[in-house]
């Protein structure tokens, strides 16, 4: 991965900066919080009746990443 | 004699114009002296992109349409003082340098070259932010693809299946794209 330039390497300073990274920065911070469950832990369930429910929630995540771009 | 050339008018009249041209403003402020991080913004590029535009076709076009008069009475007055055995060839030699020296300054400020400069000054000042948006914009695509891949491949939502994709790392790599976002 490449890597960012640390001062400025943020959708929040990006924004602010005038580019368009195709989401707004509330939206994407939303994001990034509920991303990072599934991001912190090798795993965020313990049951499959759970990992259904987590299967389905990190899907609509992925849909929702689709359209930042 | 040649008699009055007006050569010398037109140089003087070519210097007045050059000093009239807003060079600082030709050659983008922020390419000198490189912004801080807290002043640079793209609006605040392309305002700046505008105005060396606004000058190309200003004053640096009145430069070139003057040097080109320069250069055409040059060359009428190079080819007069060849006509006339009085005058020395060394007065027609200057004709012929006067004539080319106008010539390449005309060509360094037409809108061709002017506007290379600037697009490539506007690039320059604002690459370090570009690699930092393109990182963003290129890899983010790549790393929701891969998480996607990963989770279809878990298939039954077991904390096996999930660990033996990965899922983790996967997004991971997403959020770390987007990186440090205040909280």
């Amino acid at each position: 991965m490449p890597q960012l330039e640390p001062n400025i390497g943020n959708v929040a300073k990006l924004t602010d900066k005038g580019y368009n990274v195709g989401t707004d920065v509330n939206t994407a911070n939303a994001f990034f919080k509920e991303m990072e469950v599934f991001a912190a832990k090798g795993c965020p369930f313990k049951d499959l009746e759970d990992g259904k429910k987590a299967k389905q929630a990190l899907a609509g995540l992925i849909a929702r990443a689709k359209h930042i771009r | 004699m040649a008699g009055f050339t007006g050569v010398g008018e037109s140089l003087t009249k070519l210097k007045a114009t050059y000093d009239k041209v807003a060079w600082d403003v030709l050659e983008l402020p922020w390419v000198k002296t490189k912004p801080s991080q807290a002043d640079f913004t793209l609006p605040k590029l392309e305002a700046m992109t505008k105005a060396a535009v606004a000058e190309m076709n200003g004053g640096a076009a009145a430069l070139r349409t003057q040097a080109l008069a320069t250069r055409d009475l040059a060359k009428k007055t190079e080819a007069q003082f060849k006509a006339n055995k009085a005058i020395p060839s060394s007065s027609a030699a200057l004709c012929t340098q006067i004539a080319a020296a106008a010539e390449h300054l005309a060509i360094s400020v037409n809108t061709n070259s002017l506007s290379t400069f600037i697009a490539n000054d506007a690039a320059l000042v604002r690459q370090p932010y570009d690699v930092t948006f393109n990182a963003v914009k290129n890899k983010l695509p790549e790393f929701v693809s891969a998480l996607e891949k990963g989770l279809n491949a878990v298939g039954e939502p077991t904390p096996e299946n999930w660990l033996a994709q990965n899922m983790m790392t996967l997004c991971r790599n997403l959020n770390q794209t987007l990186a440090t976002w205040p909280s």
